[in-house]
């Protein structure tokens, strides 16, 4: 099993990156982690001719606080946002730290984790990816340049309603600001797999607060089941002012099938049920049930 | 297009300084056994599924399937063949011979690589089980496995550090 032939590029620095992504616009990849490009590369389901490496430029696998936004550098690695050695130097809200680390954690296995970035993640755009469920919820701006300069767009204008990204030939994500929240928010997160480390049937995001006992602010996202992932805004008007004792009976699972409906009205019923599975717990976890 | 271009990588490899040349579209893992002699990991899905690949690059398990082997210019590589520490590899041989966590053996080396790193990590039962589930096995069962490793934990707890 052997990809097609091509040239091989590791630029130090990221001018020299883009300017090579700019010559070779027609043929030319981004590698990053490589787990979801060399598995095409060696089906031949992908033979670029050029090939530019990432991993030699380190600006991009920085990761930092600026002004209460949370910086990832494109090239930053899954796993490290499970190592606490990498997190706690950045003084987030625990709940929020703890939350990357989980959702960081779900990812495939350890090597593949180990490999794998962000970035690449996003530029994949797989509706089963961690990442682009975090991004959604968290309304992340991507931060992307390319050799003619940068530019900054929201997750919901960077992913198309069909999948597709906004990357045009000759782009990079180079970091990912996601505006740390509050310690007030409390998160769920509920992943639904047929096997541990098997890709996921159906993933769900929720983060509260709450006030008097009773829920104020709610954001709820749903994933993988869906062809991309979607905020539900129906069960988060549902939600916003009730008592925080909720609980996951039929009335919270059947308003969040209704709201995955009104997102993806052709789903398999099966999905839809591991849908709302998703939801309900990702929302009892977030209200402390 | 033929393979016009051939990079010089240099890199250690169970403690030895190798230097290759390679064209950039052979993995790691191809390299290791065509120009290195390094037989125990091989490629079986090709596509990060069943880490028969597996090998420690810079102290970490990576899928040697999806690194080609210009990448790993500089890096520090081990196999199963020599893992860091003889006695380690002795007592991992050991546990899972004795625990039969070996039949075919395809799997076996990626194995042998997620075992150690356990070890020298020292990581919790757990967190131990989860990091061998990275790997596939059509033959034990993974109990055999699991069994192995759980024993030499132990081993490693009681003697304070490595067995
Ligand atoms: C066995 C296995 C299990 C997996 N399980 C999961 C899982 O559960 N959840 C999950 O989310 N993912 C999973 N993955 C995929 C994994 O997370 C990949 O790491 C990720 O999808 C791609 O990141 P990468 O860095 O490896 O990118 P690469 O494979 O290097 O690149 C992927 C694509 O993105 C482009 N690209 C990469 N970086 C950039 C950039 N900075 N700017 C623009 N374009 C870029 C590349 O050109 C390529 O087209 C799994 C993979 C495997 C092999
Ligand atoms: S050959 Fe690398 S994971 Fe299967
Ligand atoms: S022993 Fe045969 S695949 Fe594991």
């Amino acid at each position: 099993m052997y990809p097609a032939p091509f040239l091989y590029h590791r630029p130090s620095g990221l001018h020299q990156a883009l300017e090579l992504l700019s010559r070779h616009k027609t043929d030319g990849v981004i590698l990053a982690g490589g787990q979801s490009l060399v598995p095409r590369m060696n089906l031949r389901q992908e033979t670029p001719k050029n090939v530019v490496d990432l991993n030699r430029i380190a600006d991009l696998s920085t990761l930092a606080v600026v002004d209460d936004v949370l910086e990832i550098g494109a090239m930053v690695r899954h796993q490290s946002l499970c190592w606490d050695a990498e997190v706690s130097g950045l003084s987030l809200p625990s709940g929020f730290a703890q939350l990357l680390g989980r959702m960081a954690g779900a990812i495939g296995n350890l090597p593949i984790r180990l490999r794998g970035t962000i970035g690449g993640s996003l530029a994949n755009a797989s509706p089963k990816a961690q990442w682009a469920l975090l991004s959604l919820l968290l309304d992340a701006d991507i931060v992307i340049e390319n050799a003619g300069g940068a530019r900054c767009e929201r997750y919901a204008e960077f992913l198309n309603r069909d999948g597709r990204t906004t990357l045009k030939p000759g782009d990079m994500i180079t970091r990912v600001k996601i505006k740390v929240p509050s310690a007030h928010w409390r998160y769920g997160f509920a992943q639904l797999a047929p096997q541990q480390n098997r890709p996921t049937s159906a993933f769900a995001l929720a983060a509260v607060t709450l006030q008097d006992a009773c829920v104020r602010d709610c954001r709820i996202a749903v994933g993988a089941c869906t062809p991309v992932p979607c905020r539900l805004q129906a069960l988060e008007d549902w939600l916003s002012g009730r008592p925080a004792s909720v609980d996951g009976g039929n009335d919270l699972a059947d308003v969040a099938k209704a709201a995955v409906r009104q997102q993806a009205f052709d789903l398999e019923p099966y999905l839809e049920h591991l849908a709302a599975v998703a939801i309900t717990r990702a929302v009892a976890q977030a209200l402390g049930h | 297009m033929e393979d016009t271009e051939l990079h010089t990588v240099s890199f250690k490899l169970n403690g030895h300084v190798q230097v290759l040349q390679v064209a950039p579209r052979r993995s790691l893992t191809h390299v290791l056994d065509q120009e290195c002699g390094m037989k125990s990991a091989r490629v079986g899905c090709g596509q990060g599924d069943c880490g028969s690949c597996t090998v420690s690059v810079d102290g970490v398990p990576i899928r040697g399937c999806l690194l080609f082997a210009v990448q790993a210019d500089g890096a520090d590589i081990r196999t199963a063949e020599a893992l860091a520490d003889p006695a380690m590899l002795a007592a991992i041989r050991k546990a899972f011979k004795k625990h039969r966590a070996i039949q075919c053996g395809y799997c076996t080396p990626g194995f042998m690589i997620l075992a150690e790193y356990i070890l020298r990590n020292a990581l919790p039962l757990d967190q131990a089980v989860q990091t061998l589930s990275a790997n596939l096995c059509r033959c034990t069962g993974y109990s055999p496995i699991v069994s192995a490793v759980t024993e030499l934990l132990a081993l490693r707890a009681e003697n304070g550090c490595g067995p």
